[in-house]
Order: structure tokens, then C-alpha cells, then sequence
């Protein structure tokens, strides 16, 4: 893969650790078959780099996700859990160590409520922005709980698709990356989530 | 709308997702301690099972596992059998005549043979065996126990392959072996002359018959130094003469064993004395025999006639 493609799929690394573009591209290639070769011999320096690389970005996603923190831990702790299991079995990534990060958290994300009904987020004390008014956080601590249930119900691709797009910012080349299909299918994948989407949460403001 | 854009209403939404609260430090500190923690183990358990690892480079755990059952199970029966095998013949190597491990003694000895290729190694083996027969002879003798015809019948066989042997060599390695078959023979009838001597007035049948047969093999290794030419002609005569009839000893079950005889070629440049070929001279220029083991042992099954030697029927 040409370096600059890495350099764009890499964004949100780069975002979320504010880099430089020099300093962002001296990290890239710490991310390309040699940190990888080097993370599949347990080595403690090139592991602790990539959880300190990579768990901010996805704790992020997990947490717009779920709007829980103790489980957006838990999914990071399980994402990297499964990476090195990856290892260990002498299987994981080979060239993209962030998509194939995402997709094991999502995967996780998507499993997990599979397996649960979506229950309401309540309001976190820590998480309350104290500008607000009470009146105002809790409309939209609903708001986004509503949503997020609304994302849920969207196929796993789909709900993919939104949640790299509109809340992590990839560029459609860099979701399609990381979902393993062509941009055609991830712009198709697109169209139909905002249509689902909007159709549920106009219902729900009916309904409400 | 378009596909990668959003109306307002819904963008203000999905932005309200993006607040994300600042992740807790102390979580991030346990998080990765946990991670490097795995890790750790994980390598050690990768470094227990780094030849399983080599082996299936491919297979995942759970592929392997049921992969790993059967073959250690066939590891496992192929190590008993050719252990056990080892093993049996390794302690039959000490074994005399009346025991039942004697058997595999002949058999180890037969294979090693069947499978050696230099005739100079050949040589050499045979003369080892005949010693360990000598050798036989006088831990029987010593017992008191009756010596088989078999061990006679195997010493002979054996001394006369390496008489064979050595005739099939050029004129110069063939004088060396002799030479060296003649120093064992003679330590060989040394001691069958000591075995008598402790008994004179009623010898044991089988120690006579053996020193006889001895002397005749010291007596034709010894013309070796003085008559090169003609010598192998003698001792294909003299190994053919010494044909052990099949004998009357209890035990052998099977009337005694039979020599084969089979020829091999021989260099056109070795021939007998008179610069004809052994046979009439019709046939192709064979005038040795090589006695080779056959199904029963080396030197036990049905006579093949030798092309050349004109007297292939005889027993």
C-alpha cells in the first residue's frame, strides 16, 4: 500500500494525537509489516506503543457507540485482548493494524448488543458538561440515547459505515479499508443507513 | 439526499454523539498493564509450544488439537514397535543356541548382512559372526549343554562367504583377506583344539566337526599366499564340497538348512588359473560363487544353480 494512503487511513491517530504531519509520518511507519513483525514476538516496547497509539481512538468509538465508559474500557480491553490472541495463533493483521483494530471493536460493539436489549444511558455525573442546564442535558442525554438505539437497529455494516463517517470522520476510501469492501458498496451502505436512520428517529419524534 | 450528506436536523444530532467525556487516567494505566500482562503470558505459552507452532505453521489451537491427537498416537505405536524391536534385538545379541532369543540373533545377523554393500565390510562381518559362533560353541561346552548342529552349519556357512568373498577381490586384496581369514581361522582352531583337549577320551561330534571344517579353511586360506591364480577355483570346488547335507540336530525342525547358491558375475580379468573361464567356457565369464541370503537366512534355502559351475544340483 503507498505510504500516503496509510498517511489518510492513519487520520484519526493523527487527530486524536494531535501530531504534526512529519511526527504523524514518523509514527506511520512504525504501524506498517515492521511494528506489526515486531508485536507478533510479544515485544513489551512495540505493544505498549501500539496500545498508546490506538486504545484513545478507539475508546472514543466505543464510547459514541455505547455511551457507557466502563464498557467502552471493556471493549478496548477486549479489542487488544483479541489482538494478541491474533498473535499468539499466528494469524491478525498484516498491513493495517487500525482497521483491523476497528473492526474487532465494532464487531465486540455489535455482538454485545446482540446478545442484550439496548438499555438507556443515564446521565454520568462526570461526563455532565457543567454549561448546561439540567433541563438541557437531560434532553440530550434522551437525544442521544434514542439515536444511538436507532443506530443499533441498522444492519452492523450500516451502523459501521455511520459511526465512521459522521462520528470518527473517515473518508469513505479509509471506511472501505477497514470493512473490506469497494467505496461503491460503502456509498451504497451509506445511503441506505441516513434513509433507515432518519426513518426511525423521525418515528420516534412522532411517537414522542 | 445526496449519500454523504446529512440534513441539519440530523447533524446536530450525530454531533451530540461526538462528546465524548475524557477517559480516566487511572483506567488507561490498568488497560494497558493488562494488555502487556497478557502478552507476557502469552509468549511464554507460545514458546512452550514453538515445535507444534513449526510443525502446523497454518493451523490455528483449535485446528491443531484434534490434528495432534492422532499423530501422537501413531508417534506413539511407532515408538513402541520399533523400540520394542530394538530392543529385542539388542538383548538377543547375547543369546546362545537354546534360548529362544537365538533366533532373532540369526535374523539381526542375516539383515545386517542383506543389507551391507562393500564386500571388504562383508568380509568383515562374516569373520565376527564366526567368532561369536566359536564363541558359542565353548559357553555350551563349558555348560554342559549339547551344541546344535545349526551353530556348525552357520560357522562354516560363514567362513566359506568370507573365503568367497575374498576370491572375488583382484589378486592383491584377495591375498590381504586371506591372510586375514587364516589369522582368525587359526585363533578360531586354536581354541576348538583347547575344547577337545579338555576332553579327550569323548569329544563333542559338533567341536570335531568344526575343527575338521576349520582346518580345511586354514589349510585353503593358507594356499592363497602361494597359488593366486588357482586358488579360486579350489576354494569355489572346496565351498561346494563343504555343502552341509542337511543335518539330523533336534530342534532345527526343518532337516537342517541348505546353502544357496546363486553366481555373480565376475570381472572379466579375474579368471582361473589357466586363463579360461571357471565353467567349459560356453557360458559368460562367471567363476566364483556368491553364496546370498535367501529367504530363510543368508545361507539357508534352495540351491540355484550356478552358471558356470556345472554342478548346481548338488545338495
Amino acid at each position: 500500500m503507498p505510504f500516503c494512503d496509510i498517511w489518510k487511513i492513519d487520520k484519526i491517530t493523527r487527530i486524536s494525537f494531535k501530531l504534526s504531519a512529519s511526527q504523524y509520518m514518523e509514527r506511520i511507519v512504525t504501524t506498517d509489516k515492521e511494528i506489526l513483525k515486531l508485536a507478533r514476538q510479544f515485544d513489551p516496547a512495540t505493544l505498549a506503543n501500539i496500545y498508546d497509539i490506538f486504545s484513545p481512538g478507539l475508546y472514543r468509538y466505543a464510547m459514541r457507540l455505547t455511551g457507557d465508559q466502563d464498557m467502552a474500557e471493556e471493549c478496548v480491553a477486549e479489542t487488544f485482548s483479541r489482538l494478541l490472541q491474533a498473535f499468539s495463533a499466528r494469524k491478525g493483521p498484516q498491513d493495517f493494524l487500525q482497521a483491523y483494530l476497528f473492526r474487532i471493536a465494532h464487531n465486540w460493539i455489535v455482538d454485545y448488543y446482540r446478545k442484550k436489549t439496548f438499555e438507556p444511558d443515564f446521565l454520568d455525573e462526570k461526563q455532565a458538561d457543567k454549561r448546561l442546564s439540567p433541563e438541557e442535558l437531560t434532553g440530550i442525554t434522551l437525544q442521544n440515547h434514542h439515536l444511538r438505539k436507532a443506530l443499533h437497529t441498522l444492519t452492523p455494516d450500516q451502523q459501521q459505515v455511520v459511526a465512521l463517517k459522521y462520528l470518527e470522520g473517515l473518508e469513505n476510501m479509509e471506511i472501505a479499508r477497514i470493512l473490506k469492501k469497494p467505496v461503491g458498496a460503502i456509498k451504497s451502505l451509506q445511503h441506505r443507513a441516513l434513509i433507515n436512520l432518519k426513518k426511525l428517529l423521525d418515528q420516534k419524534d412522532v411517537s414522542s | 439526499m445526496r449519500n454523504d450528506e446529512l440534513d441539519s436536523n440530523m447533524e446536530n444530532k450525530l454531533d451530540n454523539l461526538k462528546q465524548v467525556p475524557e477517559r480516566d487516567p487511572q483506567a488507561i494505566v490498568r488497560g494497558k498493564a493488562n494488555f502487556l500482562r497478557q502478552a507476557v503470558s502469552l509468549k511464554a505459552d507460545q514458546r512452550q509450544s514453538g515445535w507444534i507452532n513449526n510443525l502446523f505453521p497454518t493451523l490455528s489451537t483449535k485446528e491443531r488439537l484434534p490434528m495432534l491427537k492422532p499423530i501422537m498416537a501413531v508417534i506413539l505405536v511407532i515408538t513402541i514397535l520399533f523400540g520394542g524391536t530394538a530392543g529385542t534385538v539388542y538383548a538377543a545379541q547375547g543369546s546362545l543356541p537354546d534360548q529362544p532369543l537365538y533366533q532373532v540373533k540369526t535374523w539381526s545377523e542375516d539383515l545386517l548382512l542383506l543389507v551391507t554393500r562393500s564386500p571388504q565390510t562383508q568380509l568383515e562381518q562374516n569373520l565376527n559372526f564366526a567368532d561369536r559362533r566359536i564363541l558359542e560353541i565353548a559357553t555350551l561346552h563349558a555348560a554342559d549343554t549339547p551344541i546344535p548342529q545349526q551353530v556348525q552349519t552357520r560357522l562354516q556357512a560363514e567362513l566359506n562367504q568370507a573365503l568367497n568373498l575374498a576370491a572375488g577381490m583382484d589378486d592383491q586384496h584377495m591375498i590381504m583377506e586371506l591372510q586375514r581369514i587364516r589369522l582368525r581361522v587359526e585363533a578360531q582352531l586354536q581354541m576348538m583344539t583347547k575344547l577337545m583337549a579338555g576332553d579327550p577320551d569323548s569329544p563333542d561330534p559338533v567341536i570335531a566337526m568344526v575343527r575338521t571344517s576349520l582346518q580345511q579353511q586354514l589349510q585353503l586360506s593358507a594356499q592363497g599366499k602361494t597359488d593366486v591364480q588357482g586358488i579360486r577355483k579350489q576354494i569355489q570346488n572346496q565351498i561346494q564340497n563343504n555343502d552341509p547335507v542337511p543335518s539330523q540336530s533336534p530342534g532345527s525342525g526343518q532337516g537342517g538348512p541348505n546353502y544357496s547358491h546363486t553366481t555373480t558375475p565376475m570381472p572379466s580379468g579375474q579368471q582361473n588359473g589357466n586363463g579360461s573361464s571357471s565353467d567349459d567356457g560356453n557360458g559368460p565369464n562367471y567363476n566364483y560363487l556368491t553364496i546370498t541370503p535367501m529367504q530363510n537366512g543368508p545361507y539357508y534355502g534352495q540351491q540355484t544353480p550356478a552358471p558356470g559351475s556345472g554342478n548346481g544340483n548338488k545338495p
